[in-house]
């Protein structure tokens, strides 16, 4: 009796999970071997792999890949950038009011990504928007630009908001990891007569190595994965400028009413994940030990 | 040791103020547009402080829209579905903070594999299932998704929680007579509530925020959570928006105060492998 209890307590969890997670993750993959219409759910013939080769000649596919890229790369360093320059900032300084400006500084985190890209879209504004205005009275432009409407500026514009959401976690992640970084150390290296410049890339820098090893690898899949706020920014517009693949996914469903596709599409997206992660964790040298347990 | 030089000090103070500007700015936009009368907003160049403040956007949302319903629904659904996955995550978190068995390791790296699951690829199993089930358009189909999806994580956090309570106080329970059960709901439970409200916290901003399921499974007004109520004014008609920032202002409101309680737990809960968003 007492050798079953932890799966007992652990039973509920365990059917859940297996029930609405990994069955439909594994459903996936037979859907996109099937034509699947929305409106005609009983007339699914199977296919085989016909639709993996539609992808390949699909010019939006490739496009969204190319902006999936783009939108995870450039919104990932400047997190990773301005994130990491957050931590510093607030691991060295001793001000009063520290934990209330944490907290404000940390806030953007609840903001949910619906809301994010309906503040975002109005700051953007082509017409009345707050960045335009700010433009114009500092002269940098002399003519408004519609940030939300242009190829070119689209899928940036989603970038900008997204680069405000995510600071936060990467400064709590590395603030975190610097906060457990034992001030010994930097005594030590203080003795033996260190540079700030070097006790930084020989301390800090390896001591905060696998807390953004993992953070980044965490971000890089999170963002790939997430659609709702350039759904809600730009809707992948114009004309697919800014959409990415997870997006392709969900409008494949949503607008297109094909399963079928859409299932072969988030196949793609799956084995791109899986596919990054392993080259990731090998270019790192990381390896998930326990500590990340 | 850290010499603060003052031009250092003048530094890091800019670079302070400027984080602090960064992050507050959009958010005080968002109030003060949903405060500004409508005329004022479209007039250029823009006006950064309202001069004549007025309710009137929170009058409309609240008089002229389904946004009260939208609220109730929302509520609804996040409290539920966090309590079940408060539940859940107990039992869980519980035996793999106690207990040493076959399948730990596995039952641990499984939860931190469905943190890296695209969550996008299953909206269309997860709709056909809910189809089958009959649930498409209630909220219930919307509780089962966002217990689901908040498990693995809330589980681990709990596991955290119990592993930060010494096991001997239990211990000494079942010596008085307490049986296992007992003894989780009377000693360690309470011992752990600060952990157990910021649980239930996380989860209920997760299901809070959550658009792409809802949209998909819901098609009627009266089952609409605030997003999906939200998200229909953008599509539907021109977007008035000092409705849509009230609205926005109203949706944000009890992030807000459930993120000011958990944050501090939040870096905790991040480092044990979390990727919520």
């Amino acid at each position: 009796m007492k050798r079953a209890e932890p799966y007992l307590l652990l039973t509920p969890a365990y059917l859940l999970i297996a029930g609405f997670l990994f069955y439909p993750m594994a459903t996936v993959f037979l859907l996109s071997l099937r034509e699947y219409q929305l409106m005609d759910p009983l007339n699914t013939p199977f296919v085989g792999l016909d639709q993996y080769a539609a992808m390949a000649g699909d010019e939006y596919f490739w496009r969204s890949l190319w902006n999936s890229v783009v939108w995870v790369v450039v919104s990932l360093f400047f997190q990773f950038l301005l994130g990491f320059c957050l931590a510093l900032l607030l691991n060295s300084t001793r001000f009063w009011g520290r934990g209330i400006f944490q907290a404000v500084v940390f806030a953007p985190w609840a903001v949910s990504g619906f809301l994010i890209a309906i503040i975002w879209a109005w700051l953007l504004n082509g017409e009345f928007g707050l960045v335009n205005d700010l433009l114009i009275r500092t002269g940098l432009v002399d003519q408004k630009i519609g940030f939300l409407s242009r190829g070119e500026t689209a899928l940036l514009s989603c970038v900008l908001a997204n680069i405000w959401f995510g600071v936060t976690f990467f400064a709590v992640m590395l603030f975190a990891a610097l906060q457990a970084i034992p001030p010994s150390l930097y005594e030590a290296a203080d003795m033996d007569g260190a540079t700030a410049w070097q006790s930084f890339w020989r301390v800090t820098a390896p001591m905060v190595k696998p807390a953004i090893v993992i953070t980044v690898l965490l971000r890089a899949i999170w963002i790939f994965n997430w659609a709702d706020l350039i759904w809600v920014m730009t809707g992948g517009g114009p004309a697919g400028a800014s959409r990415t693949l997870s997006l392709y996914v969900f409008q494949k469903a949503f607008l297109g009413l094909d399963f079928g596709y859409s299932a072969a599409l988030g196949v793609a997206l799956t084995v791109v994940s899986l596919v990054f992660t392993a080259v990731f964790l090998r270019a790192t040298r990381f390896y998930g030990d326990e500590a990340a347990l | 040791m850290i010499r603060t030089h003052p031009l250092r000090r003048l530094l890091q103070v800019t670079g302070l103020c400027a984080f602090f500007l960064f992050a507050v700015f959009p958010v005080y936009w968002m109030v003060v547009t949903s405060i500004t009368p409508e005329k004022d907003l479209f007039v250029w160049p823009l006006k950064y402080f309202p001069s004549a403040p007025t309710l009137e956007h929170y009058a409309a949302a609240f008089l002229r829209t389904d946004i009260p319903r939208f609220f109730t629904n929302s509520i609804m659904v996040a409290s539920l579905a966090s309590a079940c996955t408060l539940t859940v995550s107990v039992m869980g978190g519980y035996a793999l903070a106690r207990y040493r068995f076959r399948g730990r390791k596995v039952t641990l790296l499984m939860f931190l594999a469905t943190q890296m699951m695209p969550v996008v690829v299953l909206i269309v199993p997860l709709f056909i299932i809910f189809r089958m089930l009959g649930l498409l358009n209630t909220l219930y189909s919307l509780m089962i998704v966002y217990t689901v999806l908040n498990i693995p994580f809330c589980t681990l956090m709990m596991q955290g929680f119990f592993a930060g309570v010494p096991s001997e106080l239990e211990e000494a329970a079942m010596v008085d007579g307490c049986n296992r059960m007992g003894a989780i709901l009377r000693v360690a439970v309470p011992l752990t509530r600060p952990g157990l409200i910021a649980t239930f916290l996380f989860a209920f901003i997760g299901a809070w925020n959550e658009l792409l399921f809802a949209v998909m499974f819901l098609n009627s007004e009266s089952t609409f959570t605030l997003p999906v109520g939200l998200y229909n004014f953008i599509s539907k008609y021109d977007i008035h928006w000092g409705r849509m920032m009230a609205g926005a202002t109203l949706a944000l409101l009890p992030a807000l105060a459930v993120f000011a309680f958990v944050q501090r737990y939040m870096v905790r809960g991040l480092a044990l492998g979390a990727v919520k968003g």
